[in-house]
């Protein structure tokens, strides 16, 4: 008798007409490829940024300056970054063609990775990407295509299934890519635009339209030197840091009041180069003796003021709270130790006087005995806020 | 958007995204709390979305990362995004003669654990070994929640029985027991 009124009464509030809901799809996936990117640079394994900084410290100097991207005196302020490794700071690829009704959606960069990737209005998910020199190997006697770690999901295989057409006069080889157990998932053509430098355009939803590939890679552009703005800007940094990688959004947020080319930078990551062993990156396990990595959000895409409440939390986990106003605005920082040994810091901007901008600093730091260079507090310090008005954005963050 | 995971994502989410606000209220009783609690499940998905995808039955899958979300934060709960004004208050109805009110308050009253269990078995359907999977427990413990949860129903409405449908106006005015922790406004 219970258990039936029990069904009804679920039924019944499940059924009843709910308020509206203020949580869409594409809020849900721009928080997810946060947290995602949030992810990579924990303590998990912290693949890109690994692989990002790498290429920054390893293959520093060693590579020729102007085969990627951009060259000229941003390219020499960038320190340890420069010579053959993308610069974050800017996209140097782009489509130069695209079937129609296709916009560009956003990508991301870092200094081994490059990406841009079309929102597809059909069931094609085109993206283009660019990695510098000696980071991708095409090893064709074992039909397998293989590039640094964190370039491409964790066990994922890429196999050469043949030989493409000529692409500005290179060979190029078509690859499948799929993860352990699974059929191949996704088509790829891969060319060298530049010795040893590889670049795939991807349909990311499937096996087909090789014809479309192969027009999108003749299309492709490459040595951009295309800006991203910032909703955001240092007013200091301590010195040698940089942009170690960001993800942007593209054309596909033009719905949400962004005018049509302007790539706005979502996050971004900023470190000191200098500060990522050689050692650490060789092992591959970026996470256990990572120097910290503030982790930068700030998006007038998002809209909303964020309210935030402190919880009384249990004793299980040390958790430091504290309020403090930067700026004028108020914010909750809070750092927690888990028992595995990371240390989280985050700091939330709470209040309603911030309408229509999302501001996120967490820092991740791991190891038992993590050094937080540059702690959220301080991070926010130095930030200014530069609002929702596209024309109030830069195109440099960094003092 | 940057890959097919998104795509596939988006799409799985954006027909399911409702429902899991309604299994959510159903946990929480607060549709604010609701969305927080999709949008923190959704999340979530999306980071294991590969994992989801492969899961014998993807919905129950979500389904269970929304609960355990839900009892995370109640267990957690170091911090969380809420509403700044109180919940609306719930007022009785003529149509509403049967009860339902009372055991709705009872219902909203059991410990979150205990509340989880009501909802995944008699509101989703589950069996007491996909509930048990769904929270990570052993089936004894589901059954045990179970007859608990159940008893204390009881119990409650029970007393309310005693008290007669008209005998205090007080308990026709039914609020959501508010959210614990000390809310601050800008």
């Amino acid at each position: 008798m219970l258990e039936q009124s029990l069904r009804k009464l679920f039924q019944q509030q499940a059924e009843q007409a709910p308020p509206p809901g203020r949580v869409t799809v594409a809020q849900v996936l721009r928080q997810g490829r946060l947290r995602r990117r949030r992810h990579r640079i924990g303590a998990v394994g912290a693949p890109v940024l690994a692989a990002s900084a790498a290429l920054a410290v390893a293959l520093s100097g060693a590579l020729p300056s102007g085969i990627l991207g951009r060259t000229g005196p941003q390219a020499v302020g960038y320190g340890r970054l420069a010579g053959g490794a993308f610069d974050p700071s800017y996209l140097a690829i782009m489509f130069g063609w695209l079937p129609k009704d296709t916009v560009v959606a956003g990508g991301m960069t870092s200094p081994a990775h490059e990406q841009i990737a079309a929102n597809p209005t059909r069931r094609e998910n085109w993206a283009l990407n660019a990695y510098p020199r000696d980071v991708c190997h095409a090893i064709t006697a074992e039909r397998r295509f293989r590039c640094w770690p964190g370039m491409f999901p964790a066990h994922s295989t890429i196999s050469i299934t043949g030989r493409g057409p000529l692409i500005e006069g290179h060979g190029s080889w078509w690859l499948s890519g799929s993860s352990p157990g699974t059929a191949p998932r996704w088509l790829g053509l891969a060319w060298t635009y530049a010795p040893h430098a590889w670049a795939i355009v991807q349909n990311a939803f499937g096996l087909s339209g090789a014809a479309t590939a192969v027009r999108i890679a003749r299309g492709a552009e490459f040595g951009q030197h295309i800006a991203f703005r910032f909703a955001s800007r240092f007013t200091s940094l301590p010195r040698g840091w940089q942009i170690i990688g960001l993800d942007f959004s593209g054309d596909y947020d033009a719905a949400n009041g962004i005018p049509a080319g302007v790539y706005l930078a979502e996050d971004y990551n900023i470190a000191d180069p200098g500060t990522i062993s050689q050692a650490t990156l060789q092992q591959g396990n970026f996470g256990t003796t990572s120097p910290d990595v503030p982790y930068i959000s700030v998006n007038p895409v998002i809209t909303g003021t964020q309210h935030c409440v402190v919880v009384n939390g249990t004793k299980t986990i040390a958790v430091t709270t504290r309020h403090v106003t930067i700026h004028g605005y108020r914010f909750v920082s809070q750092q927690q130790t888990p028992k595995h040994g990371h240390v989280q810091s985050y700091l939330s901007l709470c209040g309603g006087n911030v309408d229509g901008l999302t501001v996120n600093v967490d820092e991740l730091a791991a190891g038992v005995h993590p050094h937080l260079a540059l702690p959220p507090l301080q991070v926010m310090e130095r930030l200014q806020l530069l609002g929702a008005n596209p024309a109030d954005w830069v195109t440099n963050p960094l003092p | 958007m940057t890959s097919r995971h998104d795509q596939e994502f988006a799409d799985y989410i954006a027909v399911r995204l409702e429902a899991l606000r309604r299994l959510a209220f159903l946990l929480c009783q607060d549709w604010h709390r609701a969305d927080d609690l999709a949008q923190a499940a959704a999340i979530k998905a999306y980071t294991h979305w590969a994992r989801a995808e492969r899961a014998d039955n993807t919905d129950a899958y979500v389904n269970a990362i929304l609960v355990r979300e839900f009892l995370h934060e109640r267990r957690t709960g170091w911090a969380r995004r809420v509403r700044l004004t109180e919940p609306p208050e719930i007022m009785t109805s003529a149509a509403d003669q049967d009860g339902s009110l009372d055991l709705r308050a009872a219902v909203a009253a059991l410990p979150p654990r205990q509340r989880s269990v009501l909802v995944l078995r008699f509101y989703c359907d589950l069996t007491v070994y996909q509930t048990a999977d769904a929270l990570g427990c052993t089936t004894g413990t589901v059954k045990s929640q179970t007859a608990k949860a159940l008893d204390s129903l009881r119990r409650a409405m029970g007393g309310a029985a005693q008290a007669g449908p008209g005998g205090n106006p007080a308990t026709h005015v039914i609020g959501i027991p508010a959210a614990e922790g000390t809310e601050f406004h800008a």
